[in-house]
Order: structure tokens, then C-alpha cells, then sequence
């Protein structure tokens, strides 16, 4: 190369665009690496490190380095013990939330365990950083009955007056502690811009009151999600008045984001059920319009209703004129979104912005409907298709063929002529291109059997992320010759296992098939999720299998996978209050020696945790969910604190060196 | 719709003249800033920009003025075509030179291009690669490893 012939060297590289280069990196073990490679590299690293999520023992907090300190970005959530209270086990917490500033002065943006306790937390946390503007709040613990109604919002506010940004998703507590502690502190809610008020934690919606109080009391909001009460059975629940008031108060939303109650719950509709409830919403299409009319600047629109919402597809033709911002739709139990005539456009056809569409529930939606939508919305890169009975596999080849060139993102989803052969085969024109996917395993022996005569390899070169949902006793084996057998490029699976083992005798087969997965090449994240797997905790009754056994049937083939990162959702009795890990369970994660970290949502005794310091790389090991630090008062649970410490002491220890 | 057929006249620093129509040339916020302030009725010499590294930018504007009316995909699609042929000794002349001129989309694409190749990497990796001297004593290795455990890499 002419010119080219003389080297520069990487540092020659102005300052100000390494720094840029550096910024652009964000996964930790890299920019632990960076920090490794010289001199140089380390000053640009630390200087560059905007967001760092704590790892570590709560009493070893004093011990934190203070070269972090371009942190904006601080999550506190992971330390463990997990849910332990922060302060409780220091004498003078005020020292210790001084010594986090010290250690990360720049934090604008910060994610903490709240647990109800005498010191709270954010009573001392948050006089430490009063320029927040992002905080997310986290909590699976029973909020305590005895404390004030509000008052950790209260603590936060108190001191943080320059919030704009509130998450409390994942933080349990009651939809009144939130409407009082806003409307006590007027001119933060004035000021917020962002309020996700999600109820992950909880099965508890808003009511319609409720939620004008706080968009009332909150003007500005340029984001807002929440869990509602759409159930017109319900005092107080949320109809279209209430959506258009919602939308007179915050005139100003880029995403609004509602969701029923019921529709987290992980109920599966019954696939020969025709699609409609037997209540409808009290939504409206004309006021739907009228919702839609007010909130120009909306980019981002969930409405996951679990009641019908009839012939939306007026609705929807104002939402695309009176929204042209729109990118992204999510619709729930909507019917009649568009009538499926090729030759006229109507309705969600018109929507050509959306790069984004979820249709869930929509009884009506027939394969014209489908291909319509696949020409008008003609950039859509994420597509979800659920519970949509009227759907085949040629209405949806039509459509991702129509699509081929930008979807890149699919989910079909209980949808009854879709089961995973014909839904495989239906994504076949972007094989190719496709990065994230999510199936049910539903297998069904006619279309196994063909798909399997006419057996050619198939690779799936771009997918990253595959999800499966498959039902409890069902094998994963049949899917290499379903249509998935060579994923060079996957590196997570997710799996959900869900469904009542009580009602079966034992599984069909010896193992769920997890040896199966050893022929992805790059698997190494897996979310094997059992939560919705019932059955018995103990000794079971005659001709039935108890959990321990269930529990070894879906890990079982686990050692042999080379995956280092394991979350693990343990099934459970309800009856008996029970989700924790077997024997059985315990000996399997043991075997499975790759493995750098393990999640387990759920309990487990601690002389089982113990079978895990035996892994050669495991580094972190963390019991979550709601379920630990078991609260005082119940002795169902075995791992306590104190056997927490213990636990990591012996997998921290010395003679053991995990490498980064 | 006269002004976008003017053509610019750019030197590179061995020499070589290239004359480019405007609208490809105002891509680079500094030529726009020139034309604006009337200093680019001669030709404009650039002083660290190889008449072969030139070329590659002007390919790279012209590519980007073009596809304007392209799908979005179309043009990453482009982009990641252009910068995966480019080997790392010219990535950091067009670095250099993206930066100088101002060219703000290519100095994303080739910053995003090297965060690339660190993604992944050991440390011992990343200094083959960019040929850089270790100038750390194995105690100050093991503390900044100590310091890095602090960290949790974990995604939700």
C-alpha cells in the first residue's frame, strides 16, 4: 500500500478517539481484559468505565477499590448475600455509604436491594449521590406491614431532587405506597420523565384512580409502564376514559406501556378455546382514536389487554396519522385489526413505520390478514406472533418471505396450526438472517415423521438467542430433526418448561434431552426456567414421581453441555410452600464442570451448595427469587445467611483460583 | 440544484489531486465549515491524508450520498462491506483521517470496527494484535486483577 508502507502503531491514535473506542466496549470481561493489555490501556479503561453492577460479599464492601470512579452506572443488587439487608451487618452504616461514594463518586444512575429493616437503606444511601437521576429499586421480600405506607419512596425523594428517572418493576411493594409517596413530592413527580411501574413482583394492578393520581401529579412523563386493572369486573378498573385522561396528563409520551394483570401470570390459553373472552374491555375504538390523537410524540405502544377490544382497525388507521413517530406496537386481545383485503389497505397495514409488532390474542387474524400486513409493514425486523388460531404455516412463509430482507426477530407463540415443525419450516425464507427466535415444542408425529423422511441438514447461520417453550414430561430430542440442528452462531438458549407433573406418572422418556444441545458449538449461556413446573415436593403417592425425580429428568445431560452460564428456575409444590433444589439436581450441577456462574432461583440446603465448590471454574453461585434470605419467621428454608458466608468463603477460598 | 455539482479539489499529502462533487465533499463537517466560511475555491490541502486513504473516504462518502434513499439496512449492510476489507494498519490511517476531516459516520463505523476486534479477546490476544509492549510487573497484573473482580459481568 502506497503511503500505507510507513506503520502507525494503535497509539498514535488521537486520545480523544481512543477514548471513543474504548466507550463502545461494554461487556466486563473485555474491558477487564483491556485493562490488562499495558499502562495506557488502563488509565483509558478506568476512565472509560461508565457502568459497573458490584460483585462481591457485603462484608468485604470496605475493601472496594476507589479506580472506578467514572462509574455513572452503578447496580449494588448483585452483592451477596442476595436480598440481604445492606447495612445490617456493619455498625456504622452512615461510614460505609460514604465510603460507596468515595469509592464511585460519579454515580447518577444506581440499582439497589431495598429489604424492609430498621436502617433503611436508602436512608443512607441516597444523601450520598443528591445528583441521581435514575434509580431502580429491587425487591421479592414481603414489603413489612408495619412500616409506614410510602415511606421508602419517601427516604429517596427526601434526598434525591433531581430525579427524573423512577423503576420499580421489580420492587415489591403496594400501588398506594407509590401514588402517596409521589404525590407527597410534587415537584420531583413534576420533573420525572421516565416512571416504569410494572408489577413484576407482585399480581397486583393499578387501579384507574390510582393511575390518574400519579400522571396527574406527573405531567412530564416522556415514558410510562405500568400493570393495570383492565377487568371491567373490577371497581376501579381501567377503561378507555381512562386512557384518554391518562393521555391528557402526559401529553408529552414517546412509550406508554400497559399491561393486564393477568397477562404476566404465564397462563397458557387452552388452543382449541376460539380466542374470544367471555368479558369485553371496556375500550372503545372511537375513544381509542381519541387516545391516540393526544399523544403525537408516541414511538413506543403496549396495550396488553386480556379482554376483547372489538374492530380496532379504525383505531389504528388514526394511531399511524396521528402518530408518525410509531416504531414499535404491542396489542392484546385486539380483534378486527386490519381486514385481510389485499387490494385495500386498512387498518395495522397502514402502519409502514413499525419496525416492531406483537399481535396477541387477535381471534380474527387470518392469514390474508398476515400477508397484508407483511406488504404494508414492510420494515418490520421484530415480529410476535401469539395465541393467533386463525394463523397457518403458508400465511406465515408469505409472510417472513415478504419480510426477508429486515426480520430478524420472531416469536410464535401457542398459535394452534403452528406447532414446531410447521412453524420452522414457515421461517425458512430468512433461515439465514434470522438472530433471535422463539418456538413451542409442540410436536406433532404426522409433520415429524415427513420433516423427518425428507431429512436434509439445515443451517440457521445467524441465530444468537433461541427460545423454546415445551411442555412438562415432553423430550427436547425431536428438535434436531424438527428443523434446528446446526446454529453455528447460538450462544443462548432460554427453555420454559411448564405444566403439573402431579397429573403424570413419571416422565415419557429417561432424560429431557438436554445432551441433545451438545451439538450447538458456541452454547454457552443457558435459562433452563422449571418455575412453572408443579408437582410434589416429598415422597410422592404410589404410581406418581416426586419433584427430585422430575428434577433429574430435566437436568440430566447437563455435564456434557460446555456452557459457563446457568440460570436455573427450580419447579415447585405450591402446597407445600416448596421450590428448592434436590439431591439429585445438586449432583448433576456439580458434574457440569465448565460452568463460571450459576444462578438458582429457588432454595437449597447448604450442604448441597456445597457439592458445587467441586466445579473447577464456578466463580459465582447466587440463590435469588423471593425466596432468600428466608425472613425470619419461616423455617421452611435452609440457607441462611450465615450458611451464605460459609458457602462463599469455600468457593472463594484460595486453594481454589478462578482465572477471569 | 446548481451549488450540488460544484466541485471540490482536495490534495493529498503525496500529492495526488482529486476532485470531488460537493455534496459527497460536505459529508466532511470540516469541507462543509470551508465552503461556508468561502476558503475552498482552491483546492484544500490535507496534510496527513495519503491519496490512497483519500480515495477510500471519497468511496465511503460517495457510497453514503447515494444510498441516502436506501432502506437503513441497506446501507449497514454497506458499511460493514466497506470496513471488513480494510486491514488495521489503513483502519488507523482512515481513523486518523475520519477524525481530521470530521466525517462522523465513518469514525463510528471504524471505532465500532477496532472495539470489534478487542471484543472477546485476552489480554495477551489484544497485544499481538495492536503490537504493544506489557509494561506491567506481575504484582501490578495481580492487582488490577483483584480490582476487576469487582465487577459482575452479567446481563439480564
Amino acid at each position: 500500500m502506497a503511503g500505507a508502507s510507513s506503520r502507525v502503531h494503535f497509539h498514535d491514535i488521537p486520545d480523544v478517539v481512543l477514548t471513543t473506542i474504548f466507550s463502545l466496549v461494554s461487556k466486563t470481561r473485555t474491558r477487564n481484559a483491556m485493562s490488562l493489555v499495558c499502562l495506557k490501556w488502563l488509565a483509558l479503561e478506568r476512565s472509560t468505565r461508565k457502568s459497573l453492577t458490584l460483585r462481591g460479599n457485603i462484608r468485604d464492601l470496605f475493601l472496594l477499590p476507589t479506580c472506578f470512579r467514572a462509574v455513572t452506572d452503578l447496580d449494588l443488587s448483585f452483592v451477596s448475600p442476595w436480598g440481604y439487608p445492606f447495612f445490617d451487618s456493619f455498625s456504622n452504616p452512615h461510614l460505609l455509604a460514604q465510603f460507596l461514594r468515595h469509592a464511585f463518586p460519579s454515580v447518577v444512575s444506581l440499582v439497589v436491594y431495598v429489604r424492609n429493616n430498621s436502617i433503611s437503606t436508602l436512608h443512607h444511601l441516597a444523601p450520598q449521590w443528591p445528583n441521581l437521576r435514575h434509580v431502580k429499586l429491587v425487591r421479592w421480600h414481603r414489603r413489612l406491614p408495619t412500616a409506614p405506607i410510602g415511606s421508602d419512596l419517601v427516604s429517596l425523594f427526601e434526598h434525591c431532587r433531581t430525579l427524573s428517572s423512577l423503576d420499580v418493576s421489580h420492587f415489591y411493594c403496594w400501588p398506594e405506597d407509590l401514588s402517596l409517596g409521589i404525590q407527597a413530592y410534587p415537584s420531583i413527580a413534576a420533573s420525572l420523565s421516565h416512571l416504569n411501574i410494572l408489577k413484576h413482583s407482585s399480581t397486583e394492578g393499578f387501579k384507574s384512580r390510582e393511575l390518574l393520581a400519579i400522571t396527574s401529579s406527573c405531567p412530564n412523563l416522556r415514558k410510562l409502564l405500568a400493570t393495570c386493572e383492565f377487568d371491567p369486573r373490577f371497581v376501579g378498573y381501567v377503561g378507555d376514559q381512562t386512557l384518554l385522561a391518562i393521555a391528557s396528563n402526559c401529553p408529552h409520551l414517546s412509550l406508554l406501556h400497559l399491561v393486564d394483570t393477568t397477562s404476566e401470570s404465564g397462563i397458557r390459553p387452552d388452543l382449541n378455546h376460539e380466542g374470544y373472552t367471555s368479558e369485553d374491555a371496556c375500550i372503545c375504538h372511537a375513544t381509542l382514536g381519541d387516545v391516540f390523537a393526544r399523544l403525537p410524540l408516541l414511538e413506543e405502544l403496549v396495550l396488553d389487554v386480556c379482554h376483547n377490544v372489538w374492530g380496532t382497525w379504525p383505531a389504528l388507521e388514526l394511531l399511524n396519522s396521528k402518530c408518525p413517530r410509531l416504531k414499535s406496537l404491542k396489542l392484546g386481545h385486539f380483534h378486527g385489526i386490519c381486514r385481510g383485503i389485499v387490494s385495500r389497505p386498512d387498518g395495522i397495514v397502514l402502519c409502514r413505520g413499525l419496525q416492531s409488532l406483537s399481535i396477541k390474542n387477535s381471534a380474527d387474524l387470518t392469514d390474508h390478514s398476515l400477508i397484508s400486513i407483511s406488504r404494508g409493514c414492510h420494515i418490520l425486523s421484530k415480529f410476535e406472533i401469539l395465541g393467533c388460531k386463525g394463523i397457518t404455516a403458508t400465511g406465515m412463509r408469505i409472510f417472513t418471505h415478504n419480510l426477508r430482507k429486515t426480520l430478524v426477530d420472531v416469536k410464535i407463540s401457542y398459535c394452534k396450526s403452528l406447532d414446531a415443525v410447521s412453524s420452522l419450516q414457515a421461517l425458512e425464507p430468512i433461515r439465514d438472517r434470522i438472530e433471535r427466535l422463539h418456538i413451542d415444542c409442540v410436536w406433532e408425529e404426522n409433520s415429524l415423521k415427513k420433516k423427518y423422511k425428507s431429512s436434509s441438514s439445515t443451517t440457521w447461520t445467524n441465530i444468537q438467542h433461541l427460545s423454546l417453550w415445551i411442555a412438562a414430561g415432553e423430550s427436547l430430542a425431536p428438535l434436531s430433526f424438527a428443523g434446528i440442528d446446526d446454529c453455528p452462531a447460538l450462544e443462548e438458549i432460554r427453555i420454559k418448561v411448564e405444566g403439573n407433573c402431579r397429573d403424570k406418572a413419571r416422565p415419557s422418556t429417561n432424560a429431557f434431552g438436554l445432551r441433545c444441545l451438545t451439538v450447538i458449538p458456541r452454547l454457552s449461556r443457558m435459562m433452563l426456567d422449571c418455575s412453572g413446573v408443579t408437582g410434589y415436593a416429598h415422597t410422592a403417592p404410589a404410581g406418581k414421581t416426586d419433584l427430585s425425580l422430575w428434577e433429574r429428568f430435566f437436568l440430566s445431560g447437563i455435564q456434557e453441555l460446555k456452557i459457563d452460564e446457568l440460570d436455573y428456575w427450580t419447579a415447585q409444590d405450591v402446597d407445600m410452600n416448596r421450590r428448592s433444589l434436590f439431591l439429585p439436581a445438586a449432583a448433576l450441577l456439580a458434574q457440569c464442570g465448565s460452568l463460571r456462574k450459576l444462578f438458582i432461583h429457588g432454595t437449597a440446603n447448604e450442604h448441597l451448595m456445597m457439592f458445587l465448590v467441586g466445579n473447577p471454574f464456578l466463580r459465582d453461585a447466587q440463590l435469588r427469587l423471593n425466596y432468600y434470605p428466608a425472613p425470619d419467621d419461616d423455617t421452611s428454608t435452609k440457607m441462611r445467611v450465615d450458611s451464605c458466608f460459609r458457602f462463599e468463603e469455600a468457593l472463594g477460598s484460595s486453594s481454589r483460583h478462578v482465572p477471569d | 440544484m446548481a451549488s450540488t455539482l460544484k466541485k471540490i479539489i482536495l490534495k493529498s499529502c503525496d500529492g495526488k489531486i482529486l476532485e470531488v462533487e460537493e455534496a459527497v465533499a460536505v459529508q466532511s463537517q470540516m469541507i462543509k465549515n470551508m465552503i461556508e466560511d468561502d476558503c475552498a475555491n482552491e483546492e484544500i490541502p490535507l496534510p496527513d491524508i495519503t491519496g490512497e486513504i483519500l480515495s477510500m473516504i471519497i468511496e465511503y462518502c460517495k457510497m453514503h450520498v447515494d444510498g441516502e434513499n436506501n432502506s437503513n439496512n441497506e446501507l449497514i449492510a454497506r458499511d460493514a462491506d466497506f470496513i471488513t476489507r480494510v486491514d488495521l494498519n489503513t483502519l488507523y490511517y482512515l481513523i486518523v483521517a475520519a477524525n481530521f476531516l470530521n466525517v462522523k459516520s465513518l469514525l463510528d463505523l471504524t471505532c465500532q470496527r477496532v472495539a470489534d476486534i478487542i471484543k472477546g479477546k485476552s489480554p495477551e490476544e489484544i497485544r499481538l494484535t495492536f503490537n504493544i509492549k506489557n509494561d506491567f510487573t506481575p504484582e501490578e497484573e495481580e492487582e488490577i486483577r483483584k480490582k476487576n473482580a469487582w465487577a459482575f459481568d452479567y446481563k439480564d
